[in-house]
């Protein structure tokens, strides 16, 4: 072992340690970069690359789509829009045996479409769909294990800040990454309707039926779930035809979903600044990860750790299958013990390469990971989205952990069939985009 | 103390309500590019002028995205400390964040310099770069001493658990 790999891994160690004090994620990375550049090359160049790196973040055009989707999700999240698709989804859903719950898969789905944040989705359908299952009896696992759920599945459906970020990092097309989000999340959503269907064939008294809707009332609320398509179709569309760029997309869906809300009146100074500010925090948290990592990237590029690990691993003895399943599973880990996104911005430009050696697709490979994120952010001790939704609701965490166990059974499902089906990934995109 | 802190505070307001209305105008001026594009008039430079909308809008959010908690943080460990240890190593953490960020700001500012000497700018508009250089290295000026407010405020925290 060489002595620049040997810094780099007590690099590596030294951020881990750093991270456990509790100073923020992106200071560690700067940190650790900066001193492990120092000390294989010298000050000046170090000094010289944190600015750099810092510039270079805050100056790159490509990622001033971050706080643009963010902002478009943080309207929708702002206005009733949430209200009304979830209502649309329960006129149909809402009579069969836990139909409410499905009724929550389905509006946040649709929700999500339209919402760049999942964190923003899972908040919504908290203070939305848990109170509605209440008064229809729905046992607290149920209606809170759903909610949680649920949000994940913005992490790979379009406009994804997960898969923005991939891209960017990983430079590839946004587009064909959305597309490839597509289908997965739709199998997903279908399984987390199947893991209510049979929860409740097994325990019907986990969620009484509700109220049987009126044909008439079921066709009212088409219109909203078509303004939503549409909405979806010109942000995503535009970007595969050509007629926009990531950023113009971010912009026309946040000009869209203003100017829907515009129209129903949802809007006021106070609904805007409020998305702004959210937007703007969102945007700062990514941005200051990048930052953050690369200057780490920068420092483990010299150590050459992500070279070394690619021709490593794809040197070892075992099926290249095996291999990814053993870097899934560190992204499992890892993205259980901190941050997702954090983890993701941290693993994936030292994994990547290996991927990339091991033959395997990198579109299909940045699916896979945000699938581990979303698995990640329902497991202990750093569940995320299980706080999200005790905090609003008040639950205890381990109601919605026993609540969250089915659908993350269905998770790990649905990620097994893409790993041994790669083409629910890749086959949209080259159908669409070749 | 508390002037000066109030202080921070209030520039790191202004500071994110620059970067709000600097995301604005960028949403009308992408709009309106993609809309007067469709009519074969495009707006010349706006991808520079987006670029340069978007440095400003990520910088003068830094300081106060950061008083408002945004960036992230494993509080798997400290949050089983007794208080004492956590206080004192929260001390630690914002005391190597001052001092890290005005590492940062410095070498911002010794960048501008350069900057401005070797006259560099845009490609449509000829703009120059070192005003930008100059704003992120008072950025992460403020986003030192909004670190350091959030180390008085975690003393004075400690002060009043005593």
């Amino acid at each position: 072992m060489s002595s620049d790999v040997l810094i780099g891994i007590v690099g590596i160690v030294v951020m881990i340690f750093l991270f456990l004090t509790g100073l923020e994620m992106a200071y560690c990375m700067a940190l650790v970069g900066f001193f492990g550049f120092t000390f294989l090359m010298s000050i000046g160049p170090a000094s010289n690359l944190v600015a750099k790196d810092f510039m270079d973040a805050f100056t790159t055009y490509s990622y001033t789509v971050i706080p643009l989707f963010v902002l478009m999700g943080e309207f929708a999240a702002n206005s009733n829009i949430a209200k009304r698709l979830y209502n649309g989804a329960y006129k149909w859903f809402g009579h069969v045996p836990g139909g409410l719950a499905m009724t929550t898969v389905v509006g946040a789905t649709a929700f999500k479409a339209m919402c760049g944040s999942t964190l923003a989705t899972v908040g919504t359908f908290a203070g939305l769909a848990i109170p509605e299952m209440d008064r229809y009896g729905y046992k607290k696992e149920l209606s809170a294990g759903t909610v949680a759920s649920v949000g994940t599945i913005g992490m790979i459906l379009p406009p994804s800040t997960v898969l923005i970020i991939y891209g960017l990092i990983c430079e590839q097309s946004i587009g064909r990454l959305f597309l490839a989000g597509i289908l997965p999340a739709l199998m997903i959503s279908f399984l987390f309707i199947m893991v209510i269907a049979i929860w409740v064939t097994i325990d019907p008294k986990v969620a009484p039926r509700a109220e049987k809707a009126k044909w008439k009332e079921r066709f009212v609320v088409l219109p909203e779930v078509l303004i939503v398509l549409i909405i979806f179709g010109i942000v995503i569309g535009g970007m595969m035809a050509g007629f926009f760029s990531p950023t113009e997309a971010g912009t026309i869906g946040t000009v869209s979903v203003f100017v829907m809300a515009f129209l129903r009146r949802e809007t006021s100074f106070e609904m805007i600044k409020k998305s702004i500010k959210g937007s703007l925090k969102t945007a700062i948290m990514t941005l200051m990860l990048i930052a953050g990592s690369s200057i780490f990237g920068h420092f483990l590029t010299i150590t050459e750790i992500p070279f070394i690990t690619a021709d490593w691993a794809s040197a070892l003895p075992f099926p290249p299958a095996a291999i990814m399943a053993v870097i899934v599973v560190l992204y499992l880990v890892g993205g259980s013990i901190m941050d997702d996104l954090a983890f993701m911005v941290l693993a994936t430009p030292i994994f990547f390469p290996t991927a990339l050696a091991l033959g395997f697709d990198p579109i299909w490979f940045g699916i896979m990971v945000s699938i581990t994120l979303m698995i990640g952010g329902l497991i202990p001790p750093i569940a995320l989205y299980v706080f999200i939704t005790g905090n609003i609701t008040g639950l205890p965490f381990k109601t919605i952990y026993k609540g969250v166990m089915p659908f993350l059974g269905a998770l790990v499902f649905a990620l097994i069939l893409i790993f041994i089906f790669p083409q629910i990934v890749t086959w949209l995109p080259t159908l669409i985009m070749g | 103390m508390n002037r000066l802190l109030s202080g921070i505070l209030k520039i790191d307001k202004i500071m994110y309500t620059i970067a709000g209305i600097t995301l604005v105008c960028m949403v009308l001026l992408t709009l309106v590019d993609v809309i007067l594009r469709n009519f074969g008039h495009p707006i010349t430079g706006s991808m520079e002028l987006i670029q340069y909308g978007g440095s400003i809008v990520f910088a003068f959010s830094v300081p106060y995205a950061t008083f408002l908690k945004a960036q992230v943080q494993v509080d798997l460990v400290t949050e089983k400390l007794k208080p004492i240890p956590r206080k004192i190593l929260s001390i630690i953490t914002r005391i190597v964040g001052i001092s890290f960020f005005l590492f940062v700001s410095y070498n911002f500012y010794l960048f501008g310099w350069d900057s401005k000497r070797s006259g560099e700018v845009t490609a449509s508009f000829r703009l120059p770069f070192y005003p930008i250089i100059f704003s992120i290295a008072v950025c992460f000026l403020f986003q030192s001493l909004t670190v350091f407010y959030d180390l008085i405020e975690t003393i004075r925290k400690a002060e009043d658990e005593q």
